[in-house]
């Protein structure tokens, strides 16, 4: 056995109101890549934050190399050699890759001469241990997104990193690309470098890592057979890990299995693709419908959904809405004449106003709905609106005057679905609708969106949740890679519907 | 993993390469054009005059530059110019230094404003739009200082040793100043190519998280870029008297659209992480020519203004139209699956 | 509980700066002969208008998010297009020296003249958010070049005449006052509104009634808080974005057509020491920087705040010459207390979170940063 180089003992972590860890323990040995799952909200960002150094615990204990450690800030953690490659890129765009590679040769002190010699010929040993083929004077903003990823391990590497985290390394690279990553990531595994793998790729988990540690709820989620908080692959299944990371918490259940044979098709696309959304794709939507698209992370739904509503262009096939073929040109024109709406998840950025209050959230999107004398606004009238959505949604808020931004993360969605539904709709795509939100607001917004379907409108899940999907999807589109891997009609009945939808991911 | 990126890496050379010499054929158009209209352009005298006149902006431009790099702006930078002259005249004529010390300690003070900006850029927020604000209001104080000092009254009858800095030409042909902004514009190459400082604004320009995550304590990186600004600033504003032969509170009121001018031909990147010395240097050179032909052409004076702005816009507009192009071409590689 | 109601207090910006502008007032008030007070405050008044709309040009712009550097030269090059419409030429006598007074002018009705100027002023804002929106160059470059397009165009079109024969229609926007102000020697002088204030109050409602009462002011305030929210809400925001910089130009020509009046004439100028107020006037009033909020009414105060520092340091018998170092000062502290409140503010606003689920919450952010 080789020797722990980094241990977690009983680390809590709380927050103005709660705890993000509960007693986390976590063992890393020398040499091993060891996965760390969970879903979001599970507590792993703020794991990863305890050991990179940006949070200090509360409670627990922090040992590296067997010895107790304290950090003060990121630097701390960094000169004991724990590195991280986050999921946005954290290069100098304008900087050649030599000086992103040894870019700890410019930060250590102020006046010190740069020898771009010695900088281009020590970044060549690193980009030569990381496999890639490129000139170290090449500019970054010139690469890849995997290419860059690249470079930032190389840039761990050069710092004589021993433990190196990768948070969802593989989302927004090429295929081709994220195999030679894993390659690479074994072949320095093998070199006595220890990986802390953060990813939602369930397969990809199991294809690579050694040993798997699920976070739940802020807690270790121990192995029902041996009680200890990590295990080895070989001791892991599928089922397995996917129950340890979701438990099984349904509480909407769904009133019956609805049946859409006959119903009107009122979105229809044929082979369609986009810049960002480059293989063809077809599928259906009927009237009254529900229909899912699950995927992992990464598996280009949003894309395709990005597409559908305008905001890119498709290069080739067509679209049709209520069987007349139309082209999707922005998202005012799919908003206002085709009525589709789509809710972003990325709600802070995208779905909300943060810096403005609830009324004027909701009332942003039909603003010429509310005109009364001339063209001038009605502030009755947009009361009139806000206090509807509000008490029919049940959003919690003092008042409809208080900023969004202070609402929970579960009110902040019901505002976003306000908006959508304030135009009236006829189809909704909703993004993720329950990330990061509590179990009652999630199925107070699975209530809302099964009351919408029955009065009439279609509406598109997006969610990489596989008991949200199981639980409200009358039918379920498979995502995987940018491809449509295949339809299912949903049973509701979880062990079977997870079994058929991992079955299509996996081919 | 094909190699395919050696050409990319070539073309960000080739295009500071290209871009400098751009504006080395649009300086050489230019004269030629110009002569044509006036024959004394293209003259001994004149290029005298051309090196005098562009030495101040190609100063003021570097002074500007500095911050640039690293994403920032200093508004200030004429106030600090003006301030730093009158330091000089009011410690010759009300206290009687010798000139050479009120050099120094008006160039020391003029450091001082710019520890002051950074320090209150970096107490706010660091950012490009609090840059902007702070040093928009140090301006005003600065200049407000500066007119205190002078009570609108110019200093005249400067030391000769002064005023022979301004006027003096080595070997009769270089003014003293140019090749003073020659020596500042190797020590800024030097500083930007191959000191760590030099690394690190760049750094913060590129990405200020980034930076900050790999150690490099941005607020020194501001302060100190800031400080090199003003002492940039100050010596411009120095200089530009040492030629008048007089001091007065107007100096530096209108440098504050020119700084940008030079750096931005230059191919300097507005949000930092970029910049060109020669590229500025030249971009100095084509401004100064502009106002220059203005003159011997007997045109409308007030046209340098406009032209200064227009200038700036195709520099950068043909810098966003290869930006584009880039863009282009990178999503179509894209769209191939 | 006196805390409690004093914290929200400060923390209303404009609560804040009038408790600041009625101090300054009464100072003032206090501190002038009694006769001259009347004379004085219908000049500041005049002086209010016109800085209060230079506030609120820059307030148009900060409404999106960006900024309108090139406030100074629209409003010069509105003024001086303005005053050679309406500008009065004398028949014969030409040695008047040219270049100082100008002899030319159309003289058509200054209503007319004034609109032009207004619709010059807009389009080159309009112009000017093109550009940005168009060209997707840095806006701080376009608006900083403008700045030398505009001016040096002005500057070389006119070649930096006056015109001082305008016609006194013109110039009693400014003369007269509402009741008429009178200014006599030996009299006590009294005050009233001029025109001008009164003129600028409307555009205040006006202003106020197109951020809070129309589609479009809403959208541009939305455009300002979040650009990607706007454009997947299907806002537009590019043409808001012109929108808002058209609006500022309209206002740019008001400021600048204003001052021709109060002047007695029209000058190039016009506008060279705005930038610093029009970002002064509205960061006092409570308009963020960053965009999506704006306070008309804290503009307006803004503007009255900065205009009675330079009457109050002339009255306590400072330089005038110092007045640049207390403006540039005021300026400081203003976006520095603007800092303050806002941190201070995020750390105390009450937030309505349910424990359980601000750990998921804030796991969200986590796994999203």
């Amino acid at each position: 056995m080789s020797n722990v180089v980094l241990e977690l003992k009983n680390i809590t972590k709380i927050f103005p109101g709660v705890k993000a860890l509960d007693n986390v323990n976590f063992k890393v040995r020398e040499g091993e890549i060891h996965a760390l799952m969970g879903e979001n909200g599970a507590g792993k960002s703020t794991l990863i934050k305890v050991i990179t150094g940006v949070h200090k615990p509360n409670a627990g204990t922090i040992y590296v190399n067997g010895e107790e450690v304290s950090f003060s800030n990121p630097r701390d953690a960094f000169d004991l050699g724990i590195n991280v490659v986050h999921q946005e890129r954290n290069l100098f765009p304008t900087f050649t890759v030599a000086e992103n590679v040894m870019v700890e040769h410019f930060t250590d002190r102020m006046f010190k001469k740069v020898n771009k010699r010695e900088i281009n010929e020590a970044a060549q040993t690193y980009l030569d241990m990381v496999g890639l083929q490129v000139s170290p004077q090449t500019h970054v903003d010139a690469l890849s997104a995997g290419q860059q990823q690249l470079i930032e391990i190389a840039k761990a590497l050069s710092s004589n990193a021993k433990i190196i985290l990768l948070d969802e390394p593989t989302s927004s690279v090429s295929v081709s690309e994220a195999e030679m990553l894993l390659n690479l990531i074994k072949k320095l595994r093998d070199q006595g470098i220890s990986f802390i793998f953060v990813s939602h790729k369930i397969e990809e988990v199991l294809g690579l890592v050694d040993t798997i540690t699920v976070l739940r709820d802020g807690k270790n989620v121990v192995s029902a057979k041996t009680g200890e908080i990590s295990s080895p692959v070989s001791e892991m299944t599928r089922d397995e890990l996917i129950t340890r990371m979701v438990g099984r918490t349904n509480e909407f259940v769904s009133e019956r299995m609805r049946v859409f044979d006959g119903a009107k098709v009122v979105l229809e696309t044929k082979n369609i693709r986009s810049t960002y959304s480059p293989h063809p794709k077809s599928f259906k939507l009927r009237q009254g419908e529900l229909l899912g698209w699950y995927g992992l992370v990464g598996a280009g739904r949003t894309e395709f959904a990005r597409l559908l509503i305008g905001a890119d262009v498709a290069i080739e096939g067509e679209q049709f809405i209520d069987g007349e073929k139309v082209k999707a040109k922005s998202i005012s024109q799919t908003l206002n004449q085709h009525r589709i709406c789509y809710l972003s998840e990325n709600r802070k950025e995208e779905g909300l106003f943060l810096d403005h209050s609830v009324k004027a959230n909701i009332a942003s999107s039909i603003l010429k709905k509310l005109r009364s004398f001339m063209f001038f606004l009605s502030p009755k009238k947009e009361q009139e609106v806000a206090d509807g959505f509000v008490h029919d949604l049940d959003i919690k808020t003092p008042s409809l005057k208080q900023h969004v931004r202070n609402l929970s993360g579960g009110n902040q969605q019901k505002v976003c679905i306000s908006k959508g539904l304030a135009i009236q709709p006829n189809i909704l795509i909703i993004d993720e609708p329950t990330v990061g939100i509590d179990i009652k607001t999630k199925s107070e917004i699975h209530r809302i969106m099964y009351d919408l379907t029955e009065s009439g409108k279609s509406i598109i899940c997006i969610t990489s949740d596989m008991a949200e999907m199981v639980q409200i999807a009358d039918r379920i589109i498979v995502f995987k890679e940018g491809r449509i891997m295949g339809e299912l009609i949903n049973t509701k009945i979880y062990e079977e519907m997870s079994k058929k939808i991992m079955n299509l991911i996996v081919v | 993993m094909k190699p395919l990126l050696k050409s990319n890496s070539l073309n960000k050379k080739k295009f500071k390469f290209s871009n400098s010499l751009g504006i080395l054929v649009v300086i050489i158009l230019f004269a030629l054009l110009i002569q044509t209209r006036s024959a004394e352009f293209i003259s001994r005298d004149n290029f005298i005059t051309l090196m005098r006149n562009s030495s101040i902006i190609i100063i003021v431009g570097f002074g500007q530059m500095v911050v640039m790099a690293g994403s920032g702006l200093n508004v200030a930078i004429g106030s600090i110019g003006g301030l730093a002259a009158v330091l000089v005249g009011a410690f010759v004529q009300r206290v009687g230094l010798h000139w050479g010390l009120a050099v120094v300690i008006a160039i020391l003070l003029g450091a001082c404003c710019g520890a002051l900006n950074g320090i209150l850029i970096t107490r706010l927020g660091s950012t490009g739009e609090i840059s902007w604000l702070v040093t928009l209001a140090t301006m005003s104080i600065f200049a407000g200082i500066t007119l205190t000092i002078t009570k609108a009254n110019p200093f005249y009858n400067l030391p000769e040793g002064f005023t022979w800095i301004g006027s003096y030409n080595v070997g009769g042909v270089i003014p003293v100043m140019f090749i003073i902004a020659v020596v500042f514009a190797v020590l800024i190459w030097f500083i930007f190519k191959h000191s760590s400082f030099g690394h690190q604004v760049l750094a913060v320009g590129a990405n200020q998280r980034a930076a900050t995550l790999s150690g490099i304590h941005v607020t020194s990186v501001i302060i100190l870029k800031h400080i090199i600004s003003a002492t940039l600033a100050a010596s411009a504003g120095i200089l530009f008297s040492t030629r008048l032969g007089s001091i007065h509170s107007d100096i530096g009121l209108d440098w504050m659209l020119f700084s940008f001018a030079a750096p931005l031909i230059g191919g300097a990147r507005m949000e930092g992480g970029r910049v060109n010395v020669f590229g500025a240097f030249l971009g100095g050179i084509l401004l100064a020519m502009v106002s220059n032909a203005v003159v011997h052409l007997k045109v409308n004076v007030y046209i340098v203004e406009f032209l200064q702005g227009v200038i700036i816009l195709l520099a950068v507009g043909l810098d966003r139209i290869r930006a584009i192009r880039e863009e282009h071409r990178d999503r179509m590689e894209r769209a191939k699956i | 509980m006196i805390k409690k109601s004093l914290s929200k207090f400060f923390k209303n910006d404009i609560a804040t700066i009038s408790v600041i502008f009625a101090v300054m007032l009464i100072i003032f008030v206090l501190t002038s002969d009694p006769l001259r007070l009347g004379f004085s405050l219908t000049s500041i008044s005049k002086d209010v208008a016109i800085y209060a709309i230079v506030g609120m040009a820059q307030m148009a712009t900060l409404a999106v998010g960006q900024f309108n550097l090139a406030v100074g030269a629209i409003g010069g090059a509105s003024a001086m297009v303005c005053g050679y419409l309406i500008n009065i030429p004398t028949a014969g006598n030409m040695e008047v020296e040219k270049y100082v007074q100008a002899e030319i002018g159309l003289a058509i009705p200054w209503v007319l003249g004034v609109l032009v100027g207004l619709i010059v002023g807009a389009l080159l804002g309009a112009m000017q958010g093109w550009l940005i929106t168009k060209t997707k160059i840095n806006p701080f470059i376009i608006s900083l070049a403008l700045i030398s397009v505009i001016h040096g165009l002005n500057m070389g079109i006119t070649e930096n005449i006056y015109f001082r024969r305008l016609p006194e229609g013109f110039t009693d926007l400014n003369k007269v006052s509402i009741p008429q102000a009178k200014a006599e020697i030996g009299q006590a002088s009294t005050f009233g509104f001029p025109l001008v204030f009164l003129i600028t109050i409307v555009i205040m409602v006006v202003v106020w009634l197109l951020y809070y009462r129309t589609a479009a002011g809403r959208k541009m305030l939305a455009t300002g808080v979040s650009k990607r929210t706007a454009d997947f809400a299907g806002i537009d925001s590019g043409r808001y974005v012109i929108l808002a910089h058209t609006v500022s130009g309209l206002l740019c020509a008001f400021a600048g057509i204003f001052t021709a009046s109060k002047l007695s004439a029209a000058q190039t100028s016009t506008g060279d020491n705005w930038l610093l107020y029009s970002f002064a006037a509205p960061i006092l009033g409570g308009t963020l920087l960053s965009g999506g909020k704006v306070s008309i009414f804290g503009t307006m105060i803004g503007a009255g705040i900065m205009t009675l520092i330079t009457t109050l340091l002339a009255v306590l018998k400072l330089d005038a010459f110092t007045h640049q170092i207390f403006i540039g000062g005021i300026l400081l502290a203003a976006f520095m207390l603007n800092r303050a409140r806002e941190t201070w503010s995020r750390q105390h606003d009450t937030a309505i979170v349910e424990s359980k689920e601000h750990a998921v919450l804030v796991e969200a952010e986590g796994d999203r940063s």
